[in-house]
């Protein structure tokens, strides 16, 4: 495999793998936090901010992924 | 907000609370033991007419629900004045005047849903004896014409028609015969609900025996409908098909009698729960006033913008049977302000995204202005396509124009996004994707999204540095203003170590002389000073949080650039299958799809960045919303 490829597949890999991780972390965030909503409608904002919390892998993935692919290019 | 007393003379109490409900801009203090709208034992007790008011509204309501009617929407403020006008003022005399409506309506309803069972029920049952005479009439046709023939229908299963066939069968032989021998037919059939019948045909000699078996096998003889006894089956079955025709209609006519009934009588009583609702939540706020012998006390606030209209109002209509007293509000006095948010009409409904938290508090800063400005950009800078822009215009449009108000609100802020989309869409040349480049050879202004993504990503954390740092001035302005030395230091700090990391970054760029970089260094040890001295440690951790924060904004390029690739991957559709039936469709489909997750991803994520990284830096929760004493009716 040539270093082009490997490094394609690192971007790849780099939005990929965050993603994955944070859908399963707001998931679990998420069911919980709506029952708890559900329960105490003042705790919205704390529930909206866990849940916010785990998509900053997804974007700093993807912030890593451009590098790369600036890289290639 | 104002803290105001109200005083007034005992015997005009009914009059004062009546009028201080039609201003609609007075919150009482709820005293203790006694709460708004709740039932308490001063309240249920303080009034001989509460709990017969409260009781009449539950059964108005109720009649309400027995209508079906649900025309809330269509009540207009001019009905119900009119329906108020057609009352009479006193309250007593009112609730009588209800009590008898309400038995009236109730027996007139009464009268027409009896009908309606009676129709139904009639129906249900002729269709059945049609359906049973029906399977038998050719046996019936048959067997009518023969003389001393006793013909009869009985209910029996499957089994024991065949015993009853083969007893009464090998009973024949037996039977003494007259001038004619005995004879025994018959003929079975089921129907769709699983019943079985057996239609016999027989001498009259055999009837004694075919009755005992059948009853042996647990079979019952089946009787034509009430009104058909005595007649035969045959002469009954044509006369019930006669009869069936004209059923439906009748039917009809009932359904219809019960909806005009229901419509004319719903509104009315829509419009009577609404007034004795009113008039109950005044007897309330009358028991609940602190009294003596002659004056009693209501105790509240009133925002300040309307205080000198209540106080001319009651001064003009009530003179000197009302005194009303106002001072400034003290917080530490008076325990939790209650917040009122005051905005332009233009940011008013942008006040929609407060209505998932709790109010702010008093003395914070209210943010609905700044979402309203930055909301839009955002969600329009990742939408950034001008043909999308339309349709959210559209859209918006078509929302707006709805009476409620939360699908009005949601209508004025897609109008927003619109706005910007179209205006990004400009800057990024886009219209659907690159249909505006093949089709009108558009080029953008600023930059091509789909191609240049790092412009576009600098661009967004430059953005993000812009709103982070605005909320923490905010945060810090706020703290100083409240006298919270924790927060604004913290505040203070994590703004000095941003702008010493952005002005350090700057000077990298720019190559400029190492001696330039003493000026970030000196803001970063007072931002270290103050972010140790407000926050400890925490706000160290703090600090570094917000850099996150503004980096989170990259998902406005990230956004953005999906639905860039989207579109021309719906266009590319048109490429691959050429202008056909199957290129069209996928291309339709594809901005479809594209257009729903540029509305719902565009508004989430903007939203999310205002809860989360703008508002997450100043927004104080408050206790205590501004609740006035008002008519809870907002018809047209």
């Amino acid at each position: 495999m040539n270093e082009r490829a490997i490094m394609a597949l690192a971007a790849a890999l780099a939005v990929a793998l965050p993603a994955l991780a944070t859908a399963y972390a707001q998931a679990r965030i998420g069911s919980a936090g709506a029952a708890t909503v559900a329960e105490k409608p003042e705790t919205s904002m704390t529930i909206i901010v866990l849940e916010a919390i785990p998509e900053t892998m997804v974007v700093l993935g993807f912030v890593v992924a451009i590098m790369i692919i600036q890289k290639i290019t | 907000m104002t803290r105001v007393s109200i005083w007034g003379i005992c015997s005009r109490k009914s009059t004062i609370i009546g009028r201080l409900y039609e201003l609609g801009v007075f919150h009482p203090i709820e005293r203790s033991g006694v709460e708004r709208g709740k039932e308490t034992e001063k309240t249920s007790s303080g009034h001989p007419l509460l709990e017969r008011l409260r009781s009449q509204r539950g059964r108005v309501l109720r009649m309400i629900e027995e209508l079906s009617w649900d025309s809330w929407k269509q009540l207009t403020d001019v009905f119900v004045e009119n329906v108020r006008y057609n009352l009479s003022s006193d309250l007593e005399a009112m609730m009588d005047e209800v009590d008898r409506s309400l038995e009236r309506i109730q027996s007139r309803l009464n009268r027409i849903r009896e009908e309606g069972k009676s129709a139904q029920g009639d129906f249900q049952e002729l269709r059945r004896a049609n359906s049973i005479l029906t399977h038998a009439h050719a046996f019936l046709e048959q067997e009518s014409s023969i003389p001393r023939g006793d013909v009869a229908i009985w209910r029996i299963s499957r089994q024991g028609q065949h015993a009853v066939a083969t007893k009464i069968n090998g009973d024949l032989d037996f039977l003494p015969g007259g001038h004619e021998r005995p004879w025994f037919r018959y003929h079975s059939f089921e129907l769709k609900d699983g019943s079985s019948f057996l239609v016999t045909s027989a001498s009259p000699e055999v009837r004694p025996g075919l009755v005992a078996a059948v009853l042996d096998a647990q079979g019952t003889p089946w009787k034509l409908p009430f009104h058909y006894e005595g007649a035969s089956l045959a002469d009954a079955s044509s006369r019930i098909r006669r009869l069936l025709r004209g059923l439906p209609a009748r039917m009809r006519d009932h359904k219809t009698e019960l909806r005009v009934f229901s419509s004319q009588w719903g509104a009315n009583l829509a419009a009577v729960y609404m007034l004795l609702d009113e008039r109950l939540e005044q007897l309330l706020m009358e028991v609940s006033a602190e009294e003596n012998e002659e004056f009693f006390t209501l105790e509240g606030w009133i925002p300040e913008n309307d205080l000198a209209r209540t106080e001319a109002v009651l001064k003009e209509d009530l003179g000197d049977a009302v005194l009303l007293r106002s001072r400034e509000a003290r917080g530490d006095v008076d325990g939790p302000i209650p917040t009122a948010l005051r905005n332009r009409a233009l940011f008013r409904p942008f006040e929609l995204f407060l209505k998932f938290l709790r109010v702010p508090d008093y003395n914070a800063y209210d943010p609905t202005t700044l979402i309203g400005v930055f909301f839009p950009f955002f969600a329009g800078c990742m939408i950034g396509d001008i043909g999308y822009g339309v349709l959210v215009l559209w859209l918006g449009w078509y929302l707006k124009q709805k009476r409620s108000e939360v699908p009005h609100d949601i209508g004025v802020i897609l109008i927003f996004m619109a706005f910007w989309s179209v205006v990004w869409g400009a800057l990024y040349g886009e219209v659907f994707g690159d249909i505006g480049h093949r089709v009108l050879q558009m080029e953008p202004i600023w930059v091509d999204r789909a191609h240049a993504v790092l412009p576009v990503m600098v661009f967004s954390i430059v953005l993000g540095t812009a709103h982070v740092l605005l909320g923490l001035f905010i945060g810090m302005v706020q703290g100083i203003r409240n006298r919270h030395r924790h927060l604004w230091m913290e505040r203070a700090g994590t703004l000095l170590f941003i702008l010493s990391l952005v002005s350090a970054l700057t000077l990298l760029r720019l190559q400029l002389p190492s001696s330039f970089f003493s000026v970030p260094i000196v803001m970063l040890v007072f931002a270290l000073t103050f972010l140790i001295w407000g926050g400890g440690v925490g706000g160290l951790v703090e600090s570094l949080g917000t850099v996150g924060n503004i980096i989170s904004y990259v998902r406005l390029a990230a956004i953005g650039l999906s639905s860039a690739m989207l579109a021309m991957v719906a266009s590319m559709c048109v490429d691959i299958f050429g202008v056909s039936i199957l290129g069209l469709f996928m291309a339709f489909s594809i901005h479809l799809l594209n257009f729903v997750l540029a509305i719902g991803g565009s508004g989430l994520h903007s939203a999310r960045l205002h809860y989360v990284e703008f508002m997450g830096k100043f927004y104080e929760n408050g206790t205590l919303a501004y609740k006035p004493f008002a008519k809870r009716r907002k018809i047209g």
